[in-house]
């Protein structure tokens, strides 16, 4: 039996048809990554006064689904009001309790464990109040199909900050050490 | 909004100023033959700039045009703006980076061209397909920076826009106006300011609101492509030798070598406690306050210095953030005799502010210093200001009175040394290329050659200081000097034209540049047909300098070079004729169009 999968793994949108077996084995993958407890990460900046401004990560951000630009891109960069003054990264931080999946009707955003949100895209009617409710500004939207952007945490940003600007961290070590 | 067919990236957006219009036209027959950039813009200026016309006319187009790869690699990060130059009467071209390029591949066009001349002060809004015609009126008569930061609340766009302005030099037509992008960027040589200020067109802003989509097929093989090109942009030496110090890590080794024009070339290099003073190790560990970069380049080569100063008693302080490199650490440090760095940075901030070309401004004034010295620049024409090396009160003043016009010879100094010395005499130090004023290099025959023959008689036409310091110690004959020179200026049109950042050259090396193409589906370009195209662009730029009256034969070489040893001992005259005539002879045999 064939089955019509849909899927987003490490940022990237794929479907195909596949069998019985492979689609269980992409459920526990898919299930692995976002359920790991230990190493569930989150995406941050590290040191703000390292960016440079140079939009690598945005791009990168966008050029997961195949384009040019920063359309579908789930981190802004900006200068804090003038360049003189640095650049604000603006990115899901993966809140604990986040406010966005709170005041989402459909339950389309679900709670990440350890923090953050999962976005399930067919429940989402596009109405906007997951992005009002992010005072941060870090849910972005996607114009073209009525759509919040949220970040995945996959890192795909962070492996083109050749300054270590942002990274990807473990969510866990941050809360030890935060202790 | 998607960009899906290569043709909804090859819009060029006309405006015209005089009748607030404006449409879009489908080029993609021009950025299939010429790629972009360069290319592209003398293609358009031969076909908007009437012959003979007046650069502070309406008739004189501005043109900006970006590439194929801008938006889509790593240092495609570049702009070029064309447009007839007020202060060589010629061919004008300036490059900037910030998020021009970006901003303006993303707002949907590969290139904008700005015609007319508006009756009232004006700003463009340019937000995608959206074009406003916005008043200026009250903004005019800003200093640049500040016009950025009020237009930087007034529009959206936040983060994904360019703001293109010009201070109050522009609007006063000082030949040499920059235009000046994000704050820190400048299209700074050739009068682009001067130009926009005789159209009225105080700014144009810029945003993006579309992405480019890759084909399906090509996909994997952008990415593949992609990280291939930002490896080698990151591990490369332009990291170390752009991001860690700058432009400016170069200034003692080269004040070093005897190649750094000092005090109007009085000498080559300045004396031991001036180099180490204005080197770039001591700037950044006394003044540099922040890296930035240009949009989609990981370099971060932009040093800002901060300086905290008293400049009321009771403890008024400022701190201005200020933008500092090695071209302007030249023209306004080693130039005019600057004993202090921080006598420098109050320059260049003054510079940036009323938005003048940081060269041109320092080679007019220190060469008034040496004819004010000479005595045949007196206290009468300066309207009382005595000038002498070093003193940052005395050019401050003098920048400001050259805005100011409050004279004849403050009219004649905004109008360059070239200009200045054909009324006050004194060209035999008036040092100007073609009619532009010189870069720092005095490395040998080969940096003069470049200024000469340039097309832009800017430093960065052929690199002919870089050729200089490979050949010292060195056999050559000036046939493979002027063959070099032709080569890389012929090579660095496809850059311009792609377009990529000079700073990024070793990355984008024909096989790349091929390869990052087809991965973008722009397909069936070979090495020899991007060599060829070099070439034809060139020739085009020529062409279009010899319709406008230049002239080989008759280009000015003002006596000082021969004056001063270089790293290669003393220049002959007749050296550096013979190797113009060679010039011409292979720019002449390889294009039969070109006129001699």
């Amino acid at each position: 039996m064939q089955y019509r999968f849909s899927y987003h793994i490490h940022g990237y949108r794929r479907e195909e048809e596949v069998g019985v077996i492979q689609k269980s084995l992409y459920l526990i993958r898919i299930y692995i990554y976002y359920r790991g407890t230990d190493m569930t990460k989150k995406l941050a900046a590290l040191d703000v006064n390292k960016c440079i401004g140079c939009m690598e990560c945005m791009f990168a951000c966008t050029r997961r689904v195949g384009r040019g630009g920063f359309d579908k891109s789930a981190i802004r960069v900006r200068s804090a009001g003038g360049i003189e003054r640095g650049f604000v990264i603006v990115v899901c931080r993966a809140c604990e309790n986040p406010p966005c999946a709170k005041v989402c009707p459909t339950d389309a955003l679900r709670e990440r464990k350890g923090g953050g949100v999962i976005l399930n895209e067919d429940k989402c009617i596009g109405c906007g109040f997951c992005a009002q409710a992010c005072i941060m500004g870090a849910i972005f939207w996607d114009g073209e199909r009525n759509k919040p952007i949220v970040c995945k945490y996959c890192g795909e940003c962070a492996n083109y900050c050749v300054h270590n600007a942002i990274g990807l961290v473990e969510v866990k070590a941050e809360a030890e050490a935060e202790e | 909004m998607l960009l899906t067919k290569a043709k909804e990236m090859n819009r060029v957006l006309y405006i015209d100023l005089t009748k607030k219009d404006n449409k879009i036209e489908d080029r993609e027959d021009l950025f299939d033959e010429y790629l972009g950039g360069s290319g592209v813009a003398i293609k358009l200026l031969e076909e908007e700039c009437p012959k003979g016309v007046d650069p502070l006319s309406a008739g004189n187009p501005i043109i900006f045009a970006v590439g194929p790869l801008t938006a889509l690699y790593p240092s495609a990060s570049k702009t070029v703006a064309m447009f007839k130059s007020p202060l060589t009467g010629n061919l004008g071209e300036s490059h900037t980076g910030g998020r021009s390029a970006m901003a303006i591949k993303l707002a949907g066009y590969g290139a904008i061209v700005i015609k007319g001349s508006s009756d009232i002060p004006l700003y463009l809004a340019i937000h995608g397909d959206e074009v406003k015609f916005k008043d200026a009126s009250s903004i005019w008569g800003i200093e640049a920076v500040a016009v950025g930061r009020i237009l930087r609340e007034v529009e959206p766009g936040a983060g994904v826009r360019t703001i293109i302005r010009i201070g109050r030099a522009g609007e006063k037509m000082v030949r040499y106006a920059c235009a000046v992008c994000e704050t820190y960027r400048h299209f700074g040589r050739l009068g682009l300011g001067a130009v926009m200020g005789s159209k009225k067109l105080k700014a144009v802003v810029i945003s993006a609101d579309k992405s480019i989509e890759i084909p399906k097929e090509k996909r994997k093989e952008y990415k593949k492509v992609y990280d291939e090109i930002q490896d080698v942009v990151v591990e490369t030496d332009a990291m170390e030798k752009y991001h860690d110090l700058g432009t400016a890590g170069k200034i003692y080794e080269m004040n070093k070598l005897g190649g750094m024009a000092y005090k109007n070339l009085e000498s080559a290099s300045a004396p031991e406690e001036i180099a180490r003073e204005f080197s770039g190790e001591n700037i950044a560990e006394k003044y540099l306050s922040r890296r930035v970069s240009c949009a989609h380049c990981p370099v971060g080569c932009i040093h800002l210095a901060s300086l905290r100063e008293l400049y009321e008693p009771g403890y008024y302080f400022k701190t201005s953030t200020i933008p500092y490199d090695n071209e302007t650490i030249y023209a306004l440090g080693f130039m005019l005799g600057m004993k202090s760095a921080e006598d420098y940075l109050r320059l260049i901030d003054m510079v940036d502010r009323i938005g003048m070309d940081a060269i041109s401004t320092g080679v007019t004034l220190a060469w008034v210093t040496e004819a004010y010295e000479r005595g045949i620049i007196t206290k009468e024409h300066t309207d009382g200001l005595e000038f002498h090396w070093g003193d940052v009160q005395v050019y401050s003043e003098a920048i400001e009175k050259i805005v100011g016009m409050p004279n004849e010879f403050y009219q004649n100094l905004a109008k360059g040394v070239e200009h200045a010395s054909s009324v006050y005499g004194g060209q035999d130090y008036a040092l100007a290329f073609g009619g532009n004023e010189m870069p720092e290099y005095h490395t040998g025959i080969a940096c003069y050659l470049n200024n000469l023959t340039g097309a832009r008689h800017s430093h960065l036409d052929s690199a002919g200081y870089d050729l200089d310091q490979k050949l010292i110690g060195k056999e050559f004959t000036l046939e493979e000097v002027v063959k070099g020179l032709l080569k890389e200026e012929e090579w660095r049109q496809i850059l311009s034209s792609l377009v990529v950042c000079f700073f990024a050259r070793k990355v984008y090396s024909a096989e790349r540049i091929i390869k990052a193409l087809d991965a973008i589906g722009i397909e069936n370009w070979t090495e020899e047909k991007l060599e060829d195209l070099g070439s034809v662009i060139h020739r085009a730029k020529m062409d279009f300098k010899f319709r406008e009256g230049f002239d080989l034969a008759k280009l000015r070489i003002p006596k000082r070079i021969f004056e001063v040893p270089t790293p290669h001992g003393i220049l002959k005259e007749g050296d550096i004729r013979k190797a113009i005539e060679i010039y011409g002879e292979m720019i002449f045999y390889s294009h039969s169009s070109s006129k001699l």
